[in-house]
């Protein structure tokens, strides 16, 4: 249990700083410069000693709030993830449930994060943010009401020994890239970034600034971490893997998925809000539920 | 009492929504002159209903800008940063080949369209191509009024900083 509690804490930890390098060094490649290990830990202490900026009326107590919600969405939906075949933190024969809910309370989040300081442009980017998130649930459940059929079990646990014969992602090769979408979402990256994107000053973060500001990019991509450990857990059977013991597969199928989340998020552009709307509504939602149908028959 | 300035902002009041006709709240402000999204001195006059522009006036001009900043990879790089993609537009001015995907299909077909420049996303592929374009935006302010915010920050985003300034001299005199 302990070793267990540790080892969600250090995935954690070790998770959001090779998430913020990842960050640092994608962009960083594309126009020739280099960006070393230490270099999160210099953007985040820039950030630290920054003042803190007050808006006018603003609702203080979500706005300190905010980041710590995330970030403990972000640990809750680790802990349901199994780090050996024998048993996660939390052992809840729901697990998937646990993740979704943990999904659905994102959004609640960063709308409350772009509420509380009482600005425009943090607004735009919290009902925007609400308008997309909210649909593109519906991929995401699909896809892991999917992933469960094989499995007959909500549980993450069960769900990781029914690949022991064939992994998720070859028997259901659509589950991963939509997952990886909702991950997009979840972690306001790239082209599924509208609650924090450029064309509104940062969006929800757009007032943010010293420890606040800091704290809510930790979260960002703590939530990465959970993410991608729940997409390797899920579709890559997780712990699963000859030799090596079972952390050390999930630690590297999860930094698989990390790479994987960083490099798509700077390498698609991001189009409108009412557009992403129509392709998430007309194109993604259809193609999930299309998904389903064929789990379902494969796993009659 | 309803409407007025109190504490020296215009009280949000509800107007007809542009697109529909359905009463909607409006909020008035001044955006500029250092907002990020915009060119540094413009200051925009704006009425919003959430984020569509229902209002737009020119309070300030933008600052005139050094020539190069007119030059096709700056103008097209300004274009990717509002896209998420800071790497490639680093990349492009630094003077590599774009790295990324989907950035013709990002933006919608006949947003920004001027005469005899085609719309936004045809000037985006000639700045890419190294072409030249964007030079006359003239009526471009008149045109952000219906549109959604980010529509509106790719269209002032895809005319050349000197011809945005013409175009801004040109609507705060008219």
């Amino acid at each position: 249990m302990l070793l267990l509690f540790i080892a969600v804490l250090v995935t954690l930890c070790a998770g959001t700083w090779l998430a913020a390098w990842l960050d640092h060094l994608v962009p960083a490649r594309s126009s020739g410069r280099s960006a070393g290990p230490l270099a999160p830990f210099r953007a985040a202490a820039a950030t630290l000693v920054r003042p803190r900026i007050e808006t006018e009326a603003p609702d203080r107590m979500i706005w300190r709030l905010a980041p710590g919600w995330y970030l403990a969405l972000a640990a809750v939906g680790l802990s349901v993830v199994p780090f050996t075949s024998a048993g996660a933190l939390l052992d809840s024969p729901v697990g998937i449930v646990i993740w979704g809910s943990c999904e659905a309370l994102t959004i609640v989040t960063v709308f409350l994060h772009g509420w509380a300081p009482n600005a425009p442009f943090p607004l735009i980017g919290a009902y925007r943010y609400a308008a997309i998130g909210l649909p593109i649930m519906l991929p995401s459940m699909f896809v892991l009401i999917a992933a469960a059929l094989p499995a007959e079990s909500l549980s993450l646990l069960v769900v990781v020994e029914s690949q022991s014969e064939v992994w998720n992602i070859v028997r259901q090769p659509l589950g991963l890239p939509l997952f990886l979408l909702v991950g997009l979402t979840l972690t306001l990256r790239g082209p599924f970034d509208f609650a924090d994107s450029a064309d509104i000053a940062g969006g929800t973060s757009a007032e943010d600034s010293g420890p606040g500001r800091a704290l809510w990019q930790v979260a960002r991509l703590a939530m990465l971490v959970s993410f991608s450990a729940v997409a390797a857990t899920v579709f890559l059977a997780g712990p699963l893997g000859p030799v090596l013991p079972g952390p050390i597969w999930l630690w590297m199928k999860t930094a698989f998925v990390m790479a994987l989340a960083v490099s798509l998020s700077h390498a698609v552009a991001r189009t409108t809000p009412s557009r992403m709307l129509t392709v998430i509504w007309v194109v993604l939602l259809p193609l999930s539920f299309l998904h389903l149908l064929v789990a379902g028959v494969l796993a009659l | 009492m309803m409407g007025g300035v109190p504490y020296g902002r215009p009280m949000a009041m509800t107007g007809e929504d542009i697109r529909d006709g359905l009463q909607l709240d409006r909020y008035s402000a001044r955006v500029g002159p250092f907002a990020p999204t915009l060119p540094p001195g413009l200051v925009l006059g704006l009425t919003l209903q959430g984020d569509v522009i229902v209002a737009c006036d020119v309070l300030a001009l933008p600052f005139v800008q050094a020539r190069e900043a007119d030059a096709p990879a700056y103008c097209a790089a300004r274009m990717l940063r509002l896209m998420g993609l800071e790497g490639a537009a680093d990349g492009l001015i630094v003077g590599n080949r774009l790295r990324a995907f989907g950035v013709g299909h990002a933006l919608p077909g006949g947003l920004g369209r001027l005469e005899n420049q085609g719309d936004a996303r045809v000037r985006l592929a000639t700045w890419l191509g190294g072409g030249v374009t964007g030079g006359d935006a003239r009526g471009i302010f008149r045109s952000l009024v219906g549109l959604e915010w980010s529509e509106a920050m790719l269209v002032l985003a895809s005319v050349t900083p000197s011809a945005l300034h013409r175009a801004a001299a040109e609507a705060q005199v008219a």
